[in-house]
């Protein structure tokens, strides 16, 4: 790893500034994915600045109509909070399925989302809920919803000096599931994951790791929003959407022909079970 | 960058000159002494160098020395008594849970962690618990039996000393 200078700054506005005084300066949180990308000499920043000493939220709050993650929040947190494990399930099951409890100690939900890698196993179920996320510049803040924050492979809205501050998700009675195959049980990154939400007999559909970003599929859902009733034959015809959709790629994970039957089985399972139809 | 801090370890202040792009894993064995810890992976995948940091296991080689000031760590110096062996260990021994012994540091502290929080762990849980500890020589089953059998004496001492 080559050296570099670490800044431990106080406030957002302090850390925005140094970030914007190079072209090559990263923000630190838990690490787990930029040491390991620094050790390999992909990246050698010359600033590394920590953002745990920079005043952003770190906890889960509860407020009546919305709960708010500090991107500072680790994975374990999240899968360990009863509160969350009572209100979206499915999100504290896809933090609990990120690496190995060593990784989730360590590892926050802000630095899975915005190293952006498509399989990201925090991003299908918040994009399922409809959060948002809020970004400050230092200055200003603004929220993009998290459908729109995922650009490309390793790309996000971020722009430059701006950080992901919190995460803020609508409260709502909906049902989700969330499902990553991986290839062994525990500890490794998704072949593929998804997300299946239903609130108010409608669905959100949202398929990870098959993408350059993690994708809604919205034509499927609409062909399950649409019905009057919902069986076995419509369910086939939305997971036909859902494979015409997504472009996975072929690798050490798994082909692309593999990740489409993946996925063909997964959400049409999922969607079943949120539909009561035996499949 | 080079910069002199202070890292708690094993409740022991140790004033130390480090390079900012040293990990904690490489200050606690090259420059405090400290090789319980050791380097499999150096990625996050091994768990060979786990320490506790700020009360949980943690891989000490995504963890950068210089964000390790002020935060309390433990290694298994530091959970090793003087002069016998942790009930931990001892039972790593009995059960024939250390065969090369590369990952057993490691294995110690998650475990340590694990019954601290939770000493009378189901097999689910224990798998659960060092999923992240790579051994490539024992194939587990022996670990996951040190594990129980450690449990099992951590309680009966405990109740010993009510
Ligand atoms: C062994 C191992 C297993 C893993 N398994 C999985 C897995 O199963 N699933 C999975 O999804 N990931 C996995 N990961 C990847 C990684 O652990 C996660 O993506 C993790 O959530 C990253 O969070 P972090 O806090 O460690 O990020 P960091 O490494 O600190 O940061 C990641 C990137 O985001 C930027 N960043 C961080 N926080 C902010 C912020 N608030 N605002 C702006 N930019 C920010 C950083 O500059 C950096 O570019 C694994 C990693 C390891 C080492
Ligand atoms: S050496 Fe740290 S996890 Fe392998
Ligand atoms: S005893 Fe050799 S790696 Fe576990």
């Amino acid at each position: 790893m080559e050296n570099f200078e670490f800044i431990s700054p106080i406030t957002i506005k302090g850390a925005v500034n140094q970030y914007k005084k190079g072209a090559n300066n990263y923000y630190l949180a838990g690490g787990t994915d930029l040491i390991v990308l620094m050790r390999e000499g992909i990246l050698v920043p010359e600033k590394i600045i920590d953002l745990k000493t920079a005043g952003l939220p770190s906890g889960i709050k509860k407020l009546k109509t919305e709960i708010r993650i500090g991107a500072l929040a680790t994975l374990s947190e999240i899968e360990h909070s009863s509160f969350i494990r009572k209100e979206i399930p499915f999100l504290a099951e896809a933090a609990g399925k990120l690496g190995s409890p060593l990784t989730r100690n360590r590892a926050t939900i802000g630095g899975n989302l915005c190293n952006a890698s498509p399989a990201a196993d925090t991003a299908t179920p918040l994009i399922a809920v409809e959060a948002k996320f809020i970004l400050s510049d230092g200055k200003k803040e603004r929220r993009v919803k998290a459908e729109e924050f995922f650009k490309g492979v390793k790309q996000t809205d971020l722009k430059k000096g701006e950080l992901l501050k919190e995460i803020v998700i609508p409260r709502s009675a909906g049902k989700g599931i969330f499902y990553k195959k991986s290839r062994i049980k525990l500890v490794d990154l998704a072949t593929v994951n998804m997300t299946v939400y239903r609130a108010k007999k409608k669905y959100r559909i949202v398929i990870g790791a098959c993408h350059i970003t993690p994708l809604r599929i919205r034509a499927a859902e609409e062909k399950l929003n649409k019905a009057k009733k919902i069986d076995l034959a419509l369910i086939n015809d939305a997971a036909a959407l859902v494979i015409k959709t997504i472009k996975p790629i072929s690798d050490m994970r798994g082909s692309a022909e593999y990740r489409k039957q993946l996925v063909k089985t997964h959400v049409t399972r999922l969607i079943g079970e949120l539909a009561g139809v035996e499949v | 960058m080079s910069k002199d801090i202070t890292l708690n370890v094993n409740g022991i202040d140790h004033h130390v000159n480090i390079q900012g792009n040293e990990t904690l894993l490489k200050v606690l064995r090259d420059k405090l002494g400290l090789t319980a810890a050791k380097e499999g992976c150096g990625a996050g995948e091994c768990g060979a160098c786990a320490v506790i940091y700020n009360g949980s296991p943690a891989s000490s080689c995504l963890i950068l020395a210089i964000e390790a000031e002020g935060v309390e760590i433990l290694t298994l110096e530091g959970i090793t008594p003087k002069d016998h062996l942790h009930p931990i260990q001892q039972a790593f021994i009995d059960k024939g849970a250390v065969q090369c012994g590369f990952c057993t540091p490691g294995m110690i502290v998650t475990t340590y962690s694990l019954l601290k929080s939770n000493p009378d762990p189901t097999e689910e849980e224990i798998k659960k618990a060092i999923s992240g500890n790579l051994c490539r020589c024992t194939g587990y089953v022996q670990i996951i039996e040190a594990i129980r059998e450690a449990a099992r004496r951590l309680k009966r001492s405990k109740g010993r000393r009510k």
